[in-house]
C-alpha cells in the first residue's frame, strides 16, 4: 500500500480485510501487515498486505520494506489533488528501488462528493499506465474489492 | 555497531541472554515455517500450528529477502505487538529476532500524528486560500465589468442630453420666433414646419430610449397580425420617394413573394426595423442608390437593405450592433437603433446582420424573420402537390372533413384524426405533411409537434391555430413546426404552404 499519509491506505485494508471502517485517524508507524485469503476463478491465494506509513520521500529504510513486493496498491485522496501527484512521485521512486510491479490506482474518499477535486481525466490518465484505476471509498466500500481482486489476479 | 556486525558466536550469546524475556521472540525459519527458540509467538500476532510451529509466511518476508543483517523496524502483524525484526543467516539457517517496541511506536506515532495533522491543516488552509483567491478574482472581474457598464451608461446619458438638446433648442427657438412681434406668416409657416420636424425627431428619440428600456426589462410585447406584403412595400416606396428625388439618389424597391400575399407578423416591429435600416442607408448615402429587396420563401421573410454609401471599416463593423456603438459619421440618432433592431428581430425569432460592407463600397444588411403565410396562392398550379400525403390532427369535428376536402381538391391524399393516440406513428412511409391544431381540447398541440418531429424527421409540420399571439407562434416553432397556418384556413394559403413543403422535400431528396 503506497501513497501520501491520510489518504486512506489503512482504512482500505481495514475495509477489505475486516469489512470495517473507522472515522478516527490513527497514523501508521512503520508497517502494518495483514493477510486475506482470496478466491480467484481458477485459484486460491493468500494476499499479504503491507500497509506502509505514508511518508514522502521514501526514506532510506524504505527499500527493506519494499523488497519482496509482488504488486502495488497506489492510493490518493480525491479531495486533495496534491496527493495524486505525491502518489506518482512515490510510485516512481518505488520503481527505481525494486523495479516495475503490477499496480492498481485508487483515488479514495469517493463518498465525499462535495469536496471532490480530482477529475475523470485523472482516472483516465492512471488507466493509461496502471492495471486499472478506480474512485474508491473505504467508508462505503465502493470498488475496494474490485481493486484488490484485480491486483490479486495479476499476482504470479 | 549493530548486533549483526558481531561474530556469530557473540550474537548467539547475546541472544541467549535477551530472549529469556517475554518481549522478545527468537525463531529458526525454514520455508515459511518457524521453530521457536524462545519467546511467545502469539504475543507478536503469529499463528501457531498444533505441532508448535509458527506460520512465518504471514509476514510476507518469505523466500525473497535473505540478507544477513536485514532489519525492519516497527512491524505489526495483525493485532499483535509492534516489533523490530532482525534477520541473521548462518549456514543456510535463518534466525529471526523480534523485539517488542510498542512503547516507542506509540511515542513516534504521537509525534508523527501531530506533524501529519499540522500538514493536513496547512493543506486545508491553502485550499481555502485558493478558493478565496478565485472568488476574489471573480469579484474583481464583475466589478470591472460593472465599471465599464457604468462608464458606457454615463457616455450614453451624455450623448442623449446632446441628442435631445439639439431638437429642443430648435423647437424653442422657432416657438420664440413665432411669438416675436413682426413675424410674417411665411416665416411662421416655416417655423411651424421646423417645430414639427423637431418634435417628430424628439418622439423618435423617446421611442427608441423606451424600447431599449422595455427590451432590458422584458416588457417588450409582440403582436403578430395579418400583414399584407405588397401594401407594406408600397408604403416604403412612397415614404422615401420624396427624399430620394430631393437628393438625387435612386430608390429601388422590389418584392418577390412566390404567390404569398399576406403573412402573420408583428407589422409595427417589422416596419420599425426596416425604417431604421432604410433611414440609415439614406442618411449615409450621398449619391448612387438605396435598395430594399423583400422576399418571401419557405415561411421566411427576408429583407435586404443595401446602399452605395461610404461603407464601414472592420472596426466600425465590430461596434455596429453594440448599444452605444454609433458609427462615427452618423448624423443623428442615439446609436440605439441597430442594436434595438437586432434585438427585436431576435425576439420575433429571426435575425439581423450585416451581409457585407467595406470603406467606399456601401453596405448590405439582411433581415430574416419567420413569416407564416395567411393569404396567397401558388403562382402556377404546382404539379408536385399531387400525391402528397397529408395528415390532419384537429379535434374540431367540422373543420376536419373540411380540411380533408380542401386537401383532396388540391390533389393530396389526406387522412384526419382527432386525438394524439389515433396517430399511427409506425406508418411507413410517414406522411409528407402534417397539419396539427395547437389546441386539442386539454392537450397542447406542441406536444404532438414534438413527437412528430422526432418520429418523422422529414415530415413538413404545419401548426394550426386561430390564436396568432407571439406565444403560440413561439411555442409551435420551438416544438419543431416548419410553419404556421392561421384559422380560418384559406385554401390558397394552404396550397402555397403545401407547395413549400413539396419543394422542401424535393430539396431533401
Ligand atoms: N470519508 C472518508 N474518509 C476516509 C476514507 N478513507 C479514509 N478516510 C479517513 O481518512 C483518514 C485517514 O485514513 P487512513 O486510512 O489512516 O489513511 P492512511 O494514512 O493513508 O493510512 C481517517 O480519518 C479515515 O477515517 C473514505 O473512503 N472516505
Ligand atoms: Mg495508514
Amino acid at each position: 500500500m503506497l501513497g501520501d499519509f491520510a489518504v486512506g491506505k489503512t482504512s482500505l485494508v481495514n475495509r477489505f480485510v475486516n469489512n470495517a471502517f473507522s472515522e478516527r485517524y490513527l497514523s501508521t508507524v512503520g508497517v502494518k501487515i495483514d493477510t486475506k485469503p482470496v478466491q480467484l476463478p481458477n485459484r486460491q491465494l493468500k494476499l499479504v498486505l503491507w500497509d506502509l506509513a505514508g511518508s514522502e520521500p521514501l526514506n532510506g529504510a524504505a527499500k527493506s520494506y519494499l523488497v519482496g513486493t509482488h504488486g502495488i496498491v497506489l492510493v490518493a485522496d480525491g479531495t486533495r489533488p496534491q496527493t495524486l501527484d505525491a502518489a506518482m512521485r512515490i510510485h516512481e521512486h518505488a520503481e527505481t528501488l525494486i523495479g516495475a510491479r503490477p499496480t492498481v490506482v485508487l483515488i479514495n474518499k469517493a463518498d465525499l462528493e462535495s469536496q471532490w477535486r480530482t477529475t475523470p481525466a485523472d482516472l483516465h490518465n492512471a488507466r493509461q499506465w496502471a492495471l486499472n484505476a478506480w474512485e474508491t471509498s473505504a467508508l462505503t466500500g465502493a470498488h475496494v474489492e474490485d481493486a484488490f481482486l484485480t491486483l490479486a489476479g495479476a499476482m504470479p | 555497531m549493530s548486533a549483526a556486525d558481531l561474530p556469530v558466536s557473540a550474537q548467539r550469546y547475546l541472544l541467549a541472554q535477551l530472549t529469556n524475556q517475554r518481549h522478545m521472540l527468537c525463531l529458526h525459519v525454514l520455508n515459511g515455517v518457524g521453530t521457536v527458540v524462545s519467546g511467545d509467538p502469539a504475543h507478536f500476532g503469529f499463528a501457531v500450528a498444533d505441532d508448535g510451529s509458527v506460520v512465518t509466511s504471514d509476514l510476507g518476508l518469505g523466500v525473497v529477502d535473505n540478507r544477513h543483517g536485514l532489519q525492519l523496524s516497527h512491524v505489526q502483524l495483525g493485532d499483535g505487538a509492534c516489533f523490530d525484526l532482525h534477520q541473521l543467516i548462518e549456514d543456510e539457517r535463518r534466525l529471526w529476532v523480534l523485539v517488542d517496541v510498542s512503547d516507542s511506536r506509540d511515542e513516534i506515532r504521537q509525534a508523527q500524528q501531530r506533524s501529519n495533522d499540522a500538514r493536513l491543516r496547512l493543506d486545508e488552509l491553502s485550499e481555502r486560500e485558493r478558493l478565496l483567491h478565485a472568488e476574489h478574482q471573480a469579484l474583481r472581474e464583475s466589478s470591472d465589468q460593472l465599471r465599464r457598464h457604468q462608464h458606457m451608461q454615463a457616455e450614453f446619458v451624455r450623448r442623449l442630453s446632446h441628442e435631445f438638446g439639439t431638437p429642443i433648442s430648435a423647437v424653442l427657438g422657432h416657438l420664440n420666433l413665432m411669438d416675436a412681434p413682426g413675424t410674417t406668416v411665411d416665416q411662421a409657416q416655416r417655423s411651424l414646419t421646423a417645430v414639427r420636424r423637431g418634435v417628430a425627431h424628439l418622439r423618435q428619440l423617446v421611442e427608441s430610449v423606451l424600447d431599449q428600456a422595455r427590451l432590458q426589462n422584458n416588457q417588450f410585447e409582440l403582436h403578430p397580425a395579418v400583414t399584407n406584403l405588397a401594401e407594406m412595400i408600397d408604403d416604403f416606396r412612397e415614404l422615401y420617394l420624396g427624399s430620394s428625388l430631393q437628393r438625387g439618389i435612386a430608390w429601388r424597391v422590389s418584392l418577390e413573394a412566390h404567390g404569398c400575399t399576406a403573412v402573420l407578423i408583428d407589422e409595427l416591429r417589422l416596419r420599425q426595423i426596416l425604417l431604421n435600416l432604410i433611414g440609415n442607408a439614406f442618411k449615409f448615402t450621398n449619391q448612387g442608390q438605396v435598395a430594399l429587396k423583400v422576399r418571401w420563401h419557405d415561411a421566411l421573410l427576408s429583407a435586404e437593405v443595401s446602399d452605395s454609401g461610404p461603407g464601414m471599416s472592420e472596426t466600425e463593423q465590430a461596434r455596429l450592433f453594440s448599444d452605444y456603438g454609433r458609427s462615427s459619421q452618423s448624423v443623428r440618432g442615439t446609436g440605439l437603433g441597430l442594436s434595438i433592431s437586432r434585438e427585436i428581430a431576435q425576439r420575433i425569432g429571426g435575425n439581423l446582420r450585416l451581409l457585407e460592407s467595406a470603406p467606399g463600397q456601401g453596405s448590405r444588411f439582411l433581415l430574416e424573420v419567420p413569416a407564416p403565410i395567411v393569404h396567397g396562392a401558388p403562382e402556377d398550379q404546382p404539379a408536385e402537390l399531387v400525391a402528397q400525403r397529408v395528415l390532419v390532427v384537429d379535434d374540431d369535428d367540422d373543420l376536419r372533413p373540411l380540411l380533408v376536402a380542401i386537401l383532396e381538391q388540391l390533389g393530396c391524399s389526406a387522412t384526419a384524426v382527432a386525438r394524439m393516440d389515433e396517430i399511427a406513428l409506425d406508418q411507413n412511409p410517414p406522411p409528407d405533411v402534417a397539419v396539427v391544431d395547437m389546441h386539442l381540447g386539454q392537450l397542447d398541440g406542441s406536444v404532438i409537434l414534438q413527437q412528430l418531429r422526432v418520429s418523422w424527421p422529414d415530415c413538413y409540420l404545419l401548426a394550426l391555430s386561430a390564436d396568432s399571439s407571439q406565444d403560440v407562434l413561439e411555442r409551435s416553432r420551438r416544438a419543431g413546426a416548419d410553419s404556421f397556418l392561421l384559422k380560418p384556413v384559406e385554401p390558397g394559403a394552404l396550397s402555397l404552404a403545401l407547395q413549400v413543403a413539396a419543394q422542401r422535400s424535393e430539396g431533401n431528396a
